[in-house]
């Protein structure tokens, strides 16, 4: 089992690189999953606001105070170039205008001409803050033609808009896909492992085969006692067990992350990882059969995996890429992979299907069959040649 | 008598038109160290790949410790030793992982192998470099690791293709030493070189070959023999007169004779004393010379008669 034994060795020596792939992985997944992660919090967006108060009275300092509660007063000079340079370049976002008159109108249950105002047309803040005032005024007039005085309707107007409810955010979209058994993070996990783990295979296989295939060392073991029989099959044990120790360790890694778990659709995305890594190794050796040298490996491996994950969804969504780019991306493994992770997530409009799932797992088998003729036929044509 | 070792019969190999060996005749005997000499791209590599399986051939026999060599002759492989003119080890392992390696491609019992191992680090001497990886090595210790990865099984038969290109001539005296310590143990080698030095410094039979042909063969007295060449007297002088050189191509066994670049250079074929008759008749002349040489045929005379080329010219 010399050769085998010095195919693991030679495979341990390209781990440090391979951990930068890794590394890289989880800096992926910790921001994908974050950026993507449920806000469940709430929180009141604070606009720039300018009041100009020209009614100068108890009433109108009552709202200005009122909106600079809820917002940022900032302090403009009355002139209308200016306001609107301020508007043009978002230094405020709302002009109020409180006219000359408003205690007086509001008391005598008027509410036409309170104020002029400046906003940006068809804006979210302007009708934010529109609402605002009108709610202010709404209340504040309600509470008058209660019977209230002046400073009464004014305290309970300012005490009831004062109130915050509690506000929680169930899902800003996509609440239909999380299930119990397959949530978000296990979602991008098996999602960025089709790019880690191709990146991580071609790294470590196709430079160990190349380095074993050495034209220069391959003569020297075809001039020993070991015959070629024995050879390939201790290079082919030896990808074997490098490609199931890599892929348990993501697995190991997808379970602890889980909470020590798996069930369902996760055990499915577990299914099609292991069809994918097989594929992934098919890629890794098909390179080591083709490339020229071992230190273009590097320069490969991230053409190859780079390239497909971009075509094929793993770090954009599927549903967000061009049909041209997906009817190219459907010649490519890495699609089927993510198209049936998608299924699993609900990510894509797919219901989930055991049947269509088992179908993109089959045609990823079909990929990686495909692989391994075509790098049988490129050695048998090699030996040949020699 | 020796008992043969290789046997190559009428051996042929052809890469498309071009032929590589042309009927090529070689007996190798027991204990010699049997050199192969020949300017580059005259065949020596492909013999020896025909040797080891490597290569197929187009026509011909060989024959290893009596029997017909073949990729699956795995008893006279585990006799056999291969230093590639290329060095052929792993960058990714140490120089012990290495030797280690390649010495259980054939023997499986690890105390065996790890006393094979040990000796071969001794003999070439890497002991301060047993956990250096092939990249930290200087040339002529990747060199001396390259050997000791092909004999640490301890063959009877070694061969070794230009083991010495682009060696430092230190390194390159201790691998020669290092070939003939390995043939007085009892090892018979086959060393191909360009280098008719090497071959002349070690080698106990010579076959000299060009385009795919084996054009002499014989221990070196015996190829010095074939020519007509005995001695070269060379010497430094400013100028000649011709009737001066005249008269030196008339002196007995003087066959030729030449003034290039200030320096005169007479060929003799036998005789005694030439070089004292040379220098009477410039003496005679009352002509000043300098430095004088009177060398005995090498094998670059040998193949330039032969062929009407230098061996490094051939190059």
């Amino acid at each position: 089992m010399q050769v085998f034994k010095a195919f693991l060795k030679i495979s341990k020596k390209n781990i440090p690189m391979a951990l930068i792939y890794v590394g890289l992985f989880l800096v992926l997944l910790a921001f994908f999953v974050d950026s993507n992660a449920e806000n469940n919090s709430f929180e009141a967006e604070r606009l720039s606001v300018s009041v100009i108060d020209m009614d100068n009275t108890d009433a109108s300092r009552a709202l200005t105070e009122f909106i600079g509660q809820k917002h940022d007063l900032v302090e403009i000079e009355n002139d209308k170039d200016i306001i609107l340079d301020a508007l043009y370049y978002e230094k405020i976002d709302y002009v109020l205008n409180i006219n000359r008159g408003y205690s007086e109108k509001i008391s005598n249950g008027s509410t036409d001409g309170l104020f002029t105002n400046y906003k940006i047309p068809d804006s979210y803040t302007g009708v934010f803050i529109d609402n605002l005032v009108n709610q202010y005024v709404s209340t504040l007039s309600a509470y008058l033609a209660g019977g209230n005085s002046f400073d009464e309707a004014l305290t309970k107007t300012e005490d009831l808009l004062s109130k915050e409810l509690p506000v929680t955010v169930q899902s800003f979209s996509h609440d239909e896909t999380e299930t119990e058994d397959y949530s978000k993070k296990m979602m991008y996990y098996f999602q960025y492992m089709a790019y880690i783990i191709m990146s991580v295979l071609i790294t470590i296989l196709s430079k160990v085969i190349v380095t074993v295939n050495r034209k220069e060392v391959r003569s020297r073991t075809n001039c020993s006692c070991i015959t070629v029989a024995s050879q390939t099959a201790q290079i082919i044990l030896g990808s074997a067990v490098v490609v199931a120790v890599i892929w348990v360790i993501f697995i190991l890694a997808a379970f602890i992350m889980n909470g020590g778990t798996f069930t369902d659709k996760c055990l499915l995305a577990v299914f099609n990882s292991f069809v994918f890594t097989v594929v992934s190794a098919g890629i890794a050796l098909l390179i080591a059969a083709l490339a020229p040298k071992s230190d273009s490996i590097n320069v490969i491996s991230n053409i190859v995996a780079l390239g497909m994950s971009f075509l094929c969804g793993v770090f954009v969504n599927q549903s967000l890429l061009g049909e041209s780019v997906l009817s190219a991306a459907r010649f490519l493994p890495a699609y089927w992979y993510i198209r049936a992770n998608n299924m699993l997530s609900g990510l894509s409009e797919e219901v989930f299907n055991i049947n269509s799932f088992m179908s993109f797992v089959g045609i990823e088998a079909i990929f990686a069959a495909a692989l391994f003729a075509i790098i049988i036929l490129i050695y048998k044509v090699k030996h040949n040649a020699q | 008598m020796a008992e043969t070792i290789v046997k190559i019969e009428n051996l042929v190999k052809r890469y498309k038109d071009l032929i590589a060996l042309d009927h090529l005749n070689l007996e190798i005997k027991q204990g010699e160290v049997f050199g192969l000499l020949g300017p580059n791209g005259s065949g020596k590599s492909t013999t020896i790949n025909c040797l080891l399986s490597l290569l197929t051939f187009d026509k011909g026999s060989i024959e290893i410790f009596g029997k017909k060599m073949a990729p699956d002759n795995y008893e006279a492989k585990r006799n056999i030793g291969i230093i590639m003119q290329n060095v052929a080890v792993f960058d990714e392992l140490t120089v012990i992982e290495n030797i280690d390696y390649f010495c259980g491609l054939y023997i499986k019992d690890k105390s065996e192998r790890k006393k094979c191992v040990q000796d071969a680090i001794e003999f070439t001497e890497l002991q301060d470099f047993i956990h250096f990886y092939p990249k930290k090595l200087s040339g002529g210790l990747l060199r001396r690791l390259n050997i000791a990865c092909g004999i640490a099984h301890k063959p009877k038969l070694i061969i070794l293709d230009e083991p010495t290109v682009a060696v430092d001539p230190q390194s390159r005296n201790k691998i020669l030493e290092g070939i003939q310590k390995l043939n007085e143990e009892g090892a018979t080698i086959i060393y191909t070189s360009h280098y008719m030095e090497e071959v002349e410094q070690i080698c106990t039979r010579i076959a000299i070959m060009d385009k795919g042909k084996k054009i002499a063969e014989g221990t070196k007295d015996e190829l010095k023999k074939m020519i007509k060449n005995t001695e070269t007297v060379s010497v430094e002088i400013s100028e000649i007169p011709d009737d001066i050189l005249e008269k030196l191509s008339t002196l007995p066994h003087v066959y030729s004779t030449d003034f290039n670049n200030g320096k005169l250079e007479v060929k003799c074929s036998g005789g005694k004393h030439n070089l004292i008759r040379i220098l009477n008749v410039l003496q005679e002349s009352d002509l000043h010379f300098g430095r004088v040489f009177s060398e005995l045929p090498t094998l670059n005379d040998v193949f330039l008669e032969i062929t009407g080329k230098a061996l490094r010219d051939s190059d």
